[in-house]
């Protein structure tokens, strides 16, 4: 059966009308936003707010100021020109999750990587990292398959590696180096995946190998290496939830209080950013104040701390678009490096338009498409027949097949 | 017997009938074909038959991450050159056979078998077109083809063929017997047929 749109169409249409309604309600609720956010202006008010709700351990997770800034937290920051001369480094990856219907038991990852020369003709170098997992021991924990979730999280620690060594392996280059990784810095690793505290392990070791390739670089030849998560239209609330904690009334700082953001719940910082960046601008520099952050802090020193910025990386002229750009404390603390940072993120973006070119080509390389995965599920068939294994594929998949109209033999051809 | 010439490989065998096939490959090497050029396949040494055909058609597809760089307009070298040499972009040639070559002779009709996937593709040297265009038997296939846009790809055709000659009285001998052959094969349609002789002229009588 295939979706009835004669049934969802009105229901579209009530949607589109409530979708209104709310927009409606948000723009008021905008409006005592914008009024606190420009109330903020003195950091020692900021400062001593956040040690308050620190003393009580109120579950807050908004922003606070970077420690040793300056910046005003209301205000927008210029672009910069930037280095004349960087390379850039992005690093994306995808997978094909392990699924009980194929002929074998497998996952995949694939980390695409392009490294691009800022600032001159150099041809981009793009590479790949394939590799296969079939073995007991990394499809089972305790007997169990493994989740996609586990796959995810060894994709994540892959991509951070990968790009760690790409910098390393690049760290005689005598210019600026940028590494890019798509999505946020902090690494999300569910409780229940198998072997946890090894992957964020793993991690660390990646961010610290990115530290490394920077104090080498600025030992040998007065160059910095930095390392952001690029994030693309962020819908976090981080700054309203800082905007919230200060119109609390002290008394009123607790737990109860900090679990949303009263009424402005539903408001996100891409609103306020939107009033506030003009193209090219960045907010001041924030550091989250969630438990993991702060785990990044104590268990791997504050240097590990990600601090981030937004970002309007359209075009002049043009309207808004926001990325959250995430760092760690070692890059954010250095005005020259945040320069650095800003003004090749907005650079990479006009390339692309709004989105870094880099980013863009690191994610195609990584992809697997639907015809690749058939590929290789084809190639696992035979190898397997040829090791005189039997192949079998589940009913439920082949039935797919079958429903869908769709050959195992890939696309027809189209010879004339 | 036609030799095997050290002509550029312009692609590989994307997919193929007896009628034509398309070849591909990657935008970089787009410098050599061109429109009516004679092109051969061949397979390795154990192959009987050799495909002649005309490239007809050239394509680059677009797609999203191109449109993506027009609409930002704000392409550099760099970007340009990752873009060109490094992404899989393919070219399609697509090509209409006009005879073949089995165990050194030359045959003037559709292929038996059309050529294999991963077959390169060679631009024909002078040699072959002469060998080839000897006879003119292969008009009659390209004027029926309903795939391609056959009176300007015969006149491009024969343009190449008698470019292959390598003086003015043999180029002007080949045209005259090419356009004869012409007036047999198209007595029926005069306004086709006075295209195609305008097309096949020599500049000069191009008036």
């Amino acid at each position: 059966m295939t979706l009835e749109f004669d049934k969802v169409v009105p229901q579209v249409a009530t949607m589109g009308r409530a979708l209104a309604a709310r927009n409606s309600t948000d723009s008021q609720r905008f409006e005592d936003v914008w009024a606190e956010f420009q109330r903020l202006t003195d950091l020692d008010i900021v400062k001593a707010r956040i040690e308050l709700v620190r003393e009580r351990d109120a579950g807050y997770r908004g922003v606070a100021p970077l420690d040793g800034s300056p910046e005003a937290l209301n205000q927008a920051y210029a672009l910069p020109d930037g280095p004349a001369r960087a390379t850039i480094i992005a690093a994306d990856g995808s997978q094909i999750y392990p699924s009980i219907h194929a002929a074998a038991l497998y996952y995949l990852t694939n980390i695409g990587v392009l490294v691009y020369h800022d600032g001159c003709d150099d041809l981009p170098e793009p590479f790949t990292e394939p590799k296969l997992f079939y073995a007991d021991s990394d499809l089972r924990n305790d007997g169990q398959l493994i989740t996609n979730d586990t796959v995810n999280a060894r994709r994540t620690l892959a991509e951070l590696q990968t790009l760690a060594r790409a910098a390393w392996e690049r760290r005689t280059l005598e210019h600026e180096l940028l590494a890019i990784s798509d999505g946020p810095l902090m690494f999300w690793v569910r409780n229940e995946t198998p072997n946890r505290e090894a992957l964020e392990q793993g991690y660390f070791e990646a961010l610290r190998q990115l530290q490394d390739t920077d104090t080498y670089m600025q030992e040998a030849h007065a160059h910095r290496a930095s390392l952001v998560g690029y994030v693309d239209r962020p819908t976090s609330a981080f700054v309203i939830s800082l905007l919230h904690l200060m119109r609390l009334e002290k008394d009123e700082v607790r737990l109860g209080a900090l679990k949303g953001n009263g009424n402005w719940d539903g408001l996100i910082d891409q609103m306020l950013m939107a009033r506030l960046l003009q193209p090219g601008e960045r907010s001041a520099l924030f550091v989250q104040q969630s438990p993991q952050n702060k785990r990044y802090r104590y268990d791997w020193g504050e240097n590990y701390e990600i601090a981030f910025f937004y970002v309007n990386v359209v075009p002049q002229g043009e309207g808004f678009h926001l990325a959250r750009v995430e760092m760690p404390v070692w890059v954010a603390r250095e005005p020259k490096m945040v320069d650095h940072v800003h003004a090749l993120i907005y650079r990479q973006c006009q390339l692309m338009w709004r989105y870094p070119y880099a980013l863009t080509r690191a994610d195609e390389l990584a992809v697997v498409r639907g015809h690749e995965k058939a590929e290789l599920d084809q190639l696992i068939e035979i190898e397997l027949r040829r090791n005189e294994q039997s192949v079998e594929h589940s009913e439920k998949l082949d039935s797919k097949t079958v429903r869908s109209g769709r050959t195992r033999y890939g696309q027809k051809a189209r010879a004339r | 017997m036609i030799e095997e010439s050290q002509q550029p490989v312009i692609g590989s065998v994307l997919r193929a009938s007896t009628m034509g096939f398309v070849c591909g490959t990657r935008s970089q090497s787009i410098e050599y074909p061109s429109f009516g050029a004679f092109v051969r396949t061949y397979h390795g040494a154990d192959a009987d038959i050799e495909v002649i055909g005309l490239i007809y058609a050239i394509s680059i597809d677009d797609d999203p991450l191109v449109r993506q760089l027009i609409l930002a307009n704000n392409m550099n070298n760099a970007a340009m050159r990752d873009q060109r040499e490094n992404r899989l972009v393919p070219v399609e040639i697509s090509v209409v056979n006009v005879g073949f070559i089995e165990r050194g002779s030359i045959y003037h009709n559709l292929p038996p078998r059309p050529p294999l996937s991963l077959d390169p593709v060679q631009l024909c040297d002078n040699d072959c077109i002469l060998r080839f265009t000897e006879q003119l038997d292969w008009l009659r296939l390209v004027l029926n083809t309903s795939d391609a846009p056959s009176d300007d790809l015969l006149g491009a055709a024969l343009q190449y063929a008698a470019g292959a000659r390598d003086n003015e009285d043999a180029r002007y001998a080949f045209r005259v017997g090419a356009g004869r052959r012409l007036a047999g094969l198209l007595s029926y349609d005069l306004p086709r047929l006075q295209h195609l002789l305008r097309l096949i002229a020599p500049p000069a009588a191009r008036v």
